[in-house]
């Protein structure tokens, strides 16, 4: 049975794109060292072009998966009816979350599934860890009237722990301990996910003819997004993902990614691998693991259970961050729950490549902490440069003037901008010439959106860089960043909020430019582009948070109808009865 | 595939609801073991070293 097996192909082409990243990384190495050697040798000169080697190679690995991505299409994978009696349960654990917008999501999935005639294969579970007595009330008010409007009496269950020990994981495993043995298969949401009924079928229909996957994972959409941070986001998941998903899955072997949600897992493979231990210590690197998916994957994949991800698979939605601030508050949760993986490189038995995963996202964390180090090193290079010897032959009465190396320098701003912008635009060239770009309003309309998105990326860069910093800060300083809440508004915000969580860049960015004007005024010019966004970073947040248009994906052009029966059941749920 | 009937029951410590309480068909999970001991962790990090050392050692 292929599941996506592992294989001689698997092996070359992650050593080529590994060798290939290596490569451009060395390259960046090779140039800065040219460059900096210019002015006379120093340690210095040695850091920055080791920060240059990381950080480079971190961007090409980015690259060569989209560019890898783009020379091949999903292979055909088995499917297989399942058997009669096996169920499917379909977990929707929530915290805190509006209960009527959630709960019309499984009201929308439930229909979605009795339409495809495989309804009666499938239960949902709604797992609430809620912690505002409010909510909860709601949840049970919301709940009751979920069963009477569905009829989903036998079918679709409600419990509320306690205490939510383990938060997320510790949910799902109480349920599995509880109420595992009873499914088959159990399809693993969050309380922002939706699925179509068909994909919810065809997701049990792969499981069922691979019977060693133990997890299969869909590439989920953004959908719903009204701020123009949120558009962006939605558009640039919609457009880039797929593509970057697809060199993914060329990689994964049967190691392949689990994301948290959107998924299906085999109950039984999952409870037998899974059962996730605390962490020695307090957090933020001890305690209960945080970014629990990565490590569920892992021990999946150590128990000789194949996980995969099928980039074919559509009909999957979620939600994202409506503001720059909320995007900065989840990458603060993701960045403890990476670095916290550190512990973990180690474990007993896990697949090379498992942990290659792990260090894949430290460095995601550390890589942007690297780049400023990179800056404020090349800054800071003057004080540390020796004099320039403009007679270094003894004897010899002319000044040898040295040679400018600044085309080296410039090949290396080549080279990253190059390795940050071309995957993008190929898949843009791709899109266009394969018609897809149909779908998000057509040529001329996915080339806007395209440029206007590497516009804002490149101005909303060093304001993500200084939150990400802030955020690897907090962690090695032992400060846990706790679990709050997300804010899934409307996410605008006004000028007054927006200084609030910005002006500690601002400042910053002050005196970043104050050091560079004392230092090195010749890189003041090439500093620009990271300290200008970050001097008007309350106005980037500001403004990316208004309401925006645009940025059309194929969800909006072609609403799909899991989101339009999501759409209906809100409609009558927030109508008054009358 | 899990053939194991399940029945509904409530569940009273976890404040459920009587009506759509979990199916009472549990499943073991057990714990894993995910951090490596010390003294494992430092031989895989110092294996390196060993294997550039050994040469030298014969040698001598």
């Amino acid at each position: 049975m292929d599941t996506g097996g592992f294989s001689a192909r698997v092996i070359a082409i992650r050593t080529v794109l590994l060798g290939a990243s290596l490569g451009f990384g060395w390259g960046g190495f090779a140039l800065f060292l040219r460059y900096g050697a210019s002015d006379g040798f120093d340690a210095m000169d040695v850091v920055r072009a080791g920060l240059i080697f990381v950080s480079t190679f971190w961007l090409a690995w980015g690259a060569v998966q989209a560019l890898a991505g783009l020379t091949t299409r999903p292979p055909a994978v088995p499917r297989a009816d399942p058997d009669a009696g096996a169920r499917c349960v379909v977990l929707v654990p929530v915290y805190n979350e509006d209960p009527t917008i959630t709960f019309a999501r499984i009201a929308a999935m439930d229909a979605s599934l009795q339409a495809t005639g495989q309804g009666a294969r499938f239960d949902f579970a709604i797992l609430s860890d809620t912690r505002d007595p409010a909510v909860a009330e709601a949840e049970r008010v919301w709940f009751a009237r979920l069963l009477d409007d569905t009829g989903g009496d036998g079918r679709m269950f409600y419990r509320r722990r306690d205490s939510n020990r383990g938060r997320k994981a510790g949910n799902i495993e109480d349920f599995i301990t509880r109420s595992g043995a009873a499914y088959e298969y159990a399809v693993i949401l969050d309380a922002d996910s939706l699925m179509e009924g068909g994909t919810l079928v065809e997701m049990v229909r792969r499981m069922a003819a691979s019977p060693d996957l133990g997890l299969l994972q869909t590439l989920p959409v953004i959908v719903n997004a009204g701020s123009r941070f949120g558009r962006i986001q939605q558009f640039a998941a919609a457009f880039y993902s797929p593509v970057f998903c697809r060199g993914l899955a060329m990689m994964q072997g049967r190691t392949g990614p689990f994301w948290g949600h959107n998924a299906i897992v085999r109950t039984r493979a999952f409870a037998e691998s899974c059962g996730l231990p605390e962490l020695r210590g307090r957090p933020p690197f001890g305690g209960h693991i945080l970014s629990h998916d990565y490590v569920e994957a892992a021990l999946l994949a150590r128990a000789g259970w194949a996980v995969r991800v099928d980039d074919d698979l559509r009909g999957s939605y979620e939600e994202g961050p409506e503001n720059m601030v909320l995007h900065a508050k989840r990458d603060r949760r993701w960045c403890q729950g990476n670095l916290q993986h550190a512990r973990l490189l180690l474990a007993p038995g896990l697949k090379p490549w498992s942990r290659f995963v792990f260090v894949q996202g430290i460095l995601a964390y550390l890589s942007p902490v690297l780049w400023l180090a990179f800056l404020l090193a090349s800054i800071a290079a003057p004080l540390f440069a020796p004099p320039i010897d403009y007679f270094p032959i003894e004897g010899w009465r002319f000044p040898v003037i040295p040679v400018s190396e600044a085309s080296k320098a410039l090949a290396l701003a080549v080279l990253v901008f190059g390795l940050l912008f071309l995957p993008k635009l190929l898949v843009l060239g791709d899109a266009i010439v394969r018609g897809r770009a149909r779908g998000f309003g057509g040529a001329w309309a996915a080339t806007r959106s395209v440029f206007a998105e590497l516009l804002f990326s490149a101005v909303a860069a060093p304001v993500f860089l200084m939150f990400n910093t802030r955020s690897v800060a907090q962690v090695v300083a032992g400060v846990d960043g706790g679990w709050p809440a997300q804010s899934r508004g409307d996410g605008s915000l006004t000028l007054r909020e927006a200084w609030a969580a910005g002006h500690w860049i601002v400042t910053s960015g002050a005196v970043g430019l104050g050091l560079a004007i004392l230092l090195s005024p010749a890189l003041v010019p090439w500093l620009s582009p990271v300290l200008v966004p970050m001097l008007v970073a309350p106005v980037i947040i500001w403004w990316s948070s208004r309401r925006g248009g645009g940025f059309a994906t194929p969800a909006d052009i072609a609403v799909p109808p899991v989101l339009a029966r999501h759409a209906e059941w809100l409609a009558r749920w927030h109508t008054p009865a009358g | 595939m899990t053939d194991m009937p399940f029945q509904i029951r409530p569940a009273p410590e976890l404040s459920a609801t009587a009506r759509g309480s979990l199916p009472d068909a549990p499943l073991a999970m057990p714990t894993q073991r995910l951090e490596a001991e010390a003294g494992r962790g430092l031989a895989w990090l110092m294996a390196p070293w060993r294997l550039l050392r050994l040469p030298l050692s014969r040698g001598v």
